[in-house]
Order: structure tokens, then C-alpha cells, then sequence
């Protein structure tokens, strides 16, 4: 009955997985960039089969409309295009992947130990349904407006640590 | 509450001051005034009823207030030596003040949180003025690297962090620290994923304050920033941590202790060991203080085990903080004159000048806990509870490790009175201006007095 | 939506942003390159925005959404940061490995 969902689902998770395998393996930096695209835009789609819409359009807007195009233009910056792109080997391989597979056993032991109708708030909550955007712009506006004031402090140190930093006039 | 906007608007004047052509003096002035502004807000709020302010996102009681001082005062005192440091800065003077600022008010936000969204944005407004802060020598290839890997390990750390708040709230349905408490209180079987969100934020916050094992990108960052940036790191920075630290764990999960104690118990005997040994070998005083602040994270490390007693945390980050920041004042000025931080440069400084000679020695003392110094009452503060919490093993590591302390912390004090300076080191000037002397007497008389009488600041809280 | 939600069990989200997650760590661990360092850190916050979602959308709690919404913007600074560090460092060393700096120190 849900097939064509199911489907669309399973596309979308194997999008994600497959170029961020291929991401965390590529030697070659621009490649990287690119599936992290992919990645990006998979991790989108899911939000919004989640029913959290306004959060996967922002994510379209800010990871992959700011966060990304400042990668590109990082790897543009520090690697010279032109001549031939910069190999960027691995190393620690075993070490990495024996932690990181640790870790991931840990959290799939628990999570498959977990009965998720038995969390208090899954038993008495409701889903989500409707639009959540009014919600969240609420939610801002009241509940969190002191983190929504103070993360201008963050941006605004972020503009000026960056023009200091990346400024060419020298201290 | 106050403080931080004072602060927050401070760090903003300051900036607009930058476009015009205000003396160094009065950039000084205005940051100086604005701290002593904030911290008497903060006084202010000394023993009234707990305020919650913004939909309890802040809450502000005893513990919050006496944090928030500590960390003013010490950044105060601290801001008192900087002549030398923003003095070698010739561009962009406000915007360094500014980011100063900004870095206190993300301090503010992380102690006084009610709320982990408050903990998170307070924890990344200090991360992200400390990368810039430990990069601002940017010719210099160790402070850019100190940047760089302070910023890579910082924003993995922030990712741990986030992924163990995730899997609480998942767990636990909120982000309030009464909503967490309450789930972790009730009794009910706890869901598995709160033990990991647990482990993970023990891990983030670890790797945030350097404790071992995840205190490896500590010596690098230490070692390359600026000799000014470096003390600020290891003292303010550490205190507002460990304060987030404690507040954390002990509303939180100190009901669940039996889970996460023997994990905290190990890595507290990890950070006193490593931060010991590895401290010996070390040749550059400046080195030797940043293994010796991971061995001393340890001992802070040590309250959260016992989950209890905020007065032993906060007399111990005064006591350690104060005896820094006059080794940090001396190592500041000699490197200063010698042109680098190794052992051999404090070499016959007593005879040169006795008030640095005799301010290191102290600050010595009171780091490696030899009786009669602040550091020394801290150590017995904390040692006391954590044996009468039933860790013996924890205790007799930390004492062994304290021995190997006092043989690396005398290497210097030797130095400094037995060795004698070669011709050319008898003729440095140490340009010390008397605002230098005034925190070196201050500091002395602090270490001592706090020492003989600690109750001063102990049981304050 | 309310269909498309029960069809898709909330596991589904949890293990695949585990799987996520530990990418981003491996990528972390194991890369020299401090660009794709960086990439791997960004993989790990969208493991955790796309897991707090989904346990927002699954508890009907819209906190968890306005916590992603942070963390996107606190991602954004972040990367306006780090990369500034690292041209700076390309500036100084014309190379972006975090292995080079040891060597060119020593």
C-alpha cells in the first residue's frame, strides 16, 4: 500500500550512505565536496519524510546554499586547480575503523535493546501532523529567544574572527 | 542575567570605538570598567531567591553567581598583564578586546545554563573567540597550528557533545535540566540510549576541558598560542568548563552515579597520571604548565566523581588559577626577554631579579601542593572527599602522581636559585611595569593567605 | 504526512543516523586532510539534526526542531571560522595537511 513511500525512503537512505562512504574515502578534495552535496540533499529528503519540512528547506538553504558553496570556495583557495588537484591520503586506518566500528556496535546493541513504545513520551505524545513551521517560529519567538538573541553574539564573533583571521593586513 | 548583556554591549562599544582613534589607554579603560560593571551586577544577585530568567533558559543561584565571579576576577586580574600582549597588537586592537568580550559572555551562558541549548551556544561562542584567539600570532606556524587543530578537535568534540544530547532528549523528552532530572530520577528502567547520550557528553565535555584521553590536542594548542591567550585558556576557560562540568553531572545524572563512576574514576587516574609523566620530560616551562593544567584538570575532574561538595571545585579553581597566572606573569616577562620559554632561560633569575624568582617559586609550590600554599589546602579539600567517598585507589594514584609533580616543579625553582645565569642573561632587563608587580604581590599574598586561612573562600557557596 | 510517518518505523532514522554518525568519526580519525576533516565533522551534525527531527516528529515535541535550527546556525559560523583558519594556513605553508605542520615546525 506505502510502497511507492517505502521506496522514495530506501532511495533517499542509500543516497545518503553511498556518497557519504564515498566522501570519508575519496583522495581527491573536489570529489569530496560534491558527494557531500548528495549527502546533503539525501539528508534533506529524509527530513521531510519525517514530516519536518521547514527544517529540511532550511537545510537546502544553509548547508547547502552557505556551508557548502564556503567548502568549495575553501578547496578552491587551498588547492591549486590549475597545476593538478592535492591527493589527500589517509592514514590510521585500522585504529579509525576498529573505534568507529566499536562505537557503532555499542549504539546498534542499544538501540536494538530499546522498545521505543515504552519511552514515556512516545506513549502519551502524538505525532507530529500539520505543519510544524508555525510552531517552531512560535517556539523562537517565546520560549527560546534568549538563545535565539544571544546566537547573534556567536554570528557576529564569527564574522569578525573570520575577517581577522583571513584578512591579509598583518598584526 | 545583567552581566552577560553588560558584557554583550561592552564587547559591541568596543568595536564601534575601533572606528575611531581611541588611545590604547582608554580601550583598556573601557574594558576594565565594563568587568568591574558585570561583576557587580553579578554580586548583586549574591544570595537572593534563585531567578530564572527567558522561560528558565538561565537560572541564577548561589553556585552560578560565585562561578561567574571567579571567572571575572581571575579575567580581571589576568587583563591586568596584557599590557606587553595587546601592545605587540597593531591592527585591530578593539576587535581583539571585543572578542575578550564575547568569549565571557559565552562563559556566562555556559555556567548559569538552565537549558543544554544555552550550554551548546555558550560552549560555541567561547570555542569560536578561543580558535581566533590562539591563531592572532598569524605569521607565527605554531599558532596557526594551534588554531587549526584546536578548531578541528573542538568542532569533532562539539559533535560528540551534540549526538549525547540528542540521544537524552530522545531518551528523556527534553532539554531543561529538570526535565532530564526528573526522567532520571523516577525510577522507572531507564531507555539504553540515555546511557550512551550519557557516556557521549561525558566524552564531549571531556574532550572540551582536556581530560585524558582526550586531552591530546592540549600541549600542541597550549604551547602555540600566545603566552597571554595560553593563560587565559588554561585558567578562565577551565574554570567556566568545569563549572559546566559539575552543574551538568550533578543535576543531571547524579542519580544514576553507579553507572558512570568507575568510567570517571578511570579517566581521572588517566589525567593525573599522564599529565604527571609526560610533564617531566618536558623542557619548555610553557609546556611543562600546559601538562601540568591536564594534570590539574584531573583533580577538578575529581568533584565531578564525587558529585557533590561545589565548594571544594571552586577553591580549587581559584587556588589553582591564581597560582597560575603568576607563573604564567613570570614565564610571560622572561620569555619576553630571553626569546623562548625553556627551563635553561629561568636559569639564575633569582639573583637577576628576586621578586620574579621568588613569585615563580611560590607559584611552584602552589601548583605542585606543598603545605602552607593554596594549592596545597585545595589538594587536601578534594582528596578528603573523594576518600570519604569510598575511592582509596583514586586517592593514592593522586598522591603518587602529586609526588612526581613536585619533582618536575622543582626542576624549575632549581633553576631558578641554583643555577647560576650565563654573562649574557645577568644583563637582561625584565620589563616589568608596575602593574606586573602589583598582580605578582597580590598573587604571592593570595597563595598564602589562602593557604594558612582557606576558609576565606571555602564554604562560601 | 501522518501516513508517511508510521510506514517508516522510528528505528529506521536512529540506526541510519547512527550509521552516519560513525562515517563522520571514521572520516575524522583517519583523514589528513584538514578540508575533509572539516566535511566529516559537518557529516556528523546532520547525523544528529536528522535523528533530533525525527524524535521531535515522533513525539509530537517541536523543541527538538528548534534545537536543529541552532545547531544549522552555529554549523554556519563554524565554517565561516574554520575555513578563514584554514587559508590562513595555506597562506603560511601552501598546504592543508595537519601532518606538515609537525614536520615544518621541527
Amino acid at each position: 500500500m506505502y510502497l511507492l513511500q517505502e521506496i522514495i525512503f530506501v532511495f533517499f537512505t542509500l543516497l545518503t550512505l553511498v556518497s557519504a562512504v564515498y566522501m570519508a574515502i575519496t583522495t581527491n578534495v573536489i570529489y569530496a565536496a560534491f558527494s557531500l552535496l548528495l549527502t546533503f540533499i539525501g539528508v534533506a529528503a529524509l527530513y521531510i519524510f519525517a514530516s519536518a519540512e521547514f527544517i529540511g528547506l532550511t537545510q537546502i538553504m544553509i548547508y547547502i546554499g552557505g556551508i557548502l558553496i564556503l567548502i568549495v570556495f575553501g578547496v578552491m583557495l587551498t588547492n591549486k586547480v590549475g597545476n593538478q588537484p592535492i591527493r589527500a591520503k589517509s592514514i590510521n586506518t585500522v585504529s579509525g575503523l576498529l573505534l568507529s566500528s566499536a562505537l557503532f556496535t555499542l549504539l546498534m546493541n542499544s538501540i536494538m535493546e530499546i522498545n521505543f513504545s515504552k519511552l514515556p513520551w512516545i506513549k502519551n505524545g502524538l505525532m507530529v501532523s500539520g505543519n510544524t513551521t508555525p510552531i517552531i517560529g512560535v517556539n523562537l519567538m517565546t520560549q527560546y529567544l534568549l538563545p535565539f538573541e544571544i546566537i547573534a553574539v556567536l554570528l557576529l564573533v564569527a564574522l569578525l574572527g573570520a575577517s581577522l583571521i583571513a584578512g591579509r593586513k598583518d598584526n | 542575567m545583567i552581566t552577560l548583556v553588560i558584557l554583550a554591549l561592552v564587547g559591541l562599544f568596543l568595536m564601534i570605538a575601533g572606528l575611531f582613534d581611541i588611545s590604547r589607554k582608554a580601550v583598556f579603560g573601557v574594558a576594565m570598567t565594563g568587568m568591574v560593571a558585570a561583576l557587580a551586577g553579578n554580586l548583586y544577585m549574591w544570595d537572593k531567591v534563585p531567578m530564572a530568567y527567558f522561560n528558565r533558559m538561565i537560572l541564577i543561584d548561589n553556585y552560578d553567581v560565585a562561578f561567574i565571579t571567579a571567572v571575572l576576577g581571575v579575567s580581571m586580574f589576568l587583563f591586568l598583564l596584557s599590557e606587553n600582549y595587546f601592545g605587540k597588537i597593531q591592527n585591530y586592537l578593539t576587535e581583539h578586546y571585543a572578542l575578550y568580550m564575547f568569549s565571557l559572555v559565552g562563559m556566562i551562558a555556559m555556567i548559569s545554563f538552565n537549558n543544554l541549548v544555552m550550554l551548546f551556544i555558550g560552549i560555541e561562542i567561547l570555542s569560536v573567540s578561543l580558535y581566533i584567539l590562539a591563531g592572532s600570532e598569524k605569521n607565527n606556524l605554531s599558532s596557526n597550528e594551534a588554531s587549526l587543530k584546536y578548531f578541528l578537535m573542538g568542532a569533532f568534540a562539539t559533535g560528540i557533545l551534540l549526538m549525547g544530547i540528542t540521544l537524552i532528549y530522545g531518551a528523556s523528552g527534553s532539554f531543561y535540566l529538570s526535565g532530564i532530572e526528573q526522567y532520571f530520577t523516577s525510577g522507572n528502567e531507564l531507555s539504553p540510549i540515555a546511557y550512551i547520550g550519557m557516556f557521549l557528553v561525558l566524552v564531549g565535555m571531556s574532550f572540551k576541558v582536556s581530560v585524558a584521553p582526550f586531552h591530546f590536542w592540549t600541549p600542541d594548542v597550549y604551547d602555540g598560542s600566545p603566552t597571554f591567550v595560553t593563560a587565559f585558556m588554561s585558567t578562565v576557560v577551565k574554570i567556566a568548563g568545569f563549572a559546566a562540568f559539575f552543574k551538568l553531572f550533578y543535576i543531571c545524572f547524579s542519580s544514576v552515579i553507579h553507572y558512570w563512576v568507575e568510567v570517571v574514576s578511570v579517566l581521572v587516574i588517566l589525567t593525573v597520571t599522564i599529565g604527571a609523566m609526560t610533564a617531566i620530560t618536558q623542557k619548555s616551562v610553557k609546556r611543562l604548565l600546559a601538562y601540568s593544567s591536564v594534570s590539574h584538570a584531573g583533580y577538578m575532574l575529581m568533584v565531578v566523581l564525587v558529585g557533590a561538595d561545589a565548594d571544594n571545585l571552586m577553591f580549587y579553581v581559584v587556588a589553582y588559577s591564581i597560582s597560575s597566572i603568576v607563573a604564567f606573569s613570570v614565564l610571560m616577562l622572561v620569555q619576553e626577554a630571553a626569546g623562548n620559554a625553556e627551563i635553561t632561560s629561568f636559569e639564575g633569575l633569582a639573583k637577576v631579579n628576586p621578586l620574579l624568582g621568588f613569585a615563580m617559586t611560590v607559584s611552584m609550590l602552589s601548583l605542585a601542593g606543598i603545605p602552607l600554599t593554596a594549592g596545597f589546602m585545595a589538594k587536601v579539600y578534594i582528596l578528603t572527599s573523594v576518600f570519604n567517598a569510598g575511592h582509596g585507589i583514586v586517592v593514592l594514584v593522586a598522591i603518587l602522581t602529586a609526588m612526581v609533580g613536585i619533582y618536575y616543579y622543582f626542576k624549575v625553582i632549581i633553576a631558578i636559585y641554583f643555577k647560576t645565569a650565563t654573562e649574557e642573561r645577568k644583563l637582561f632587563t625584565y620589563n616589568s611595569s608596575s602593574l606586573f608587580k602589583i598582580v605578582l604581590f597580590i598573587g604571592i599574598i593570595a597563595i598564602i593567605v589562602l593557604g594558612i586561612c582557606p576558609d576565606i573562600i571555602h564554604n562560601l557557596i | 504526512m501522518d501516513s508517511v510517518i508510521k510506514i517508516i518505523p522510528l528505528n529506521a532514522y536512529i540506526i541510519l543516523s547512527a550509521v552516519i554518525f560513525c562515517i563522520g568519526i571514521v572520516g575524522v580519525l583517519t583523514r589528513r586532510n584538514a578540508i575533509i576533516i572539516f566535511m566529516s565533522v559537518e557529516l556528523m551534525l546532520n547525523a544528529v539534526n536528522l535523528l533530533l527531527a525525527a524524535f521531535s516528529s515522533y513525539s509530537g515535541d517541536a523543541n527538538g526542531q528548534v534545537f536543529v535550527f541552532f545547531i544549522m546556525a552555529v554549523a554556519a559560523a563554524e565554517v565561516a571560522v574554520g575555513l578563514a583558519i584554514i587559508v590562513m594556513m595555506y597562506r603560511n605553508t601552501g598546504s592543508v595537511d595537519i601532518d606538515l605542520l609537525n614536520k615544518l615546525k621541527n
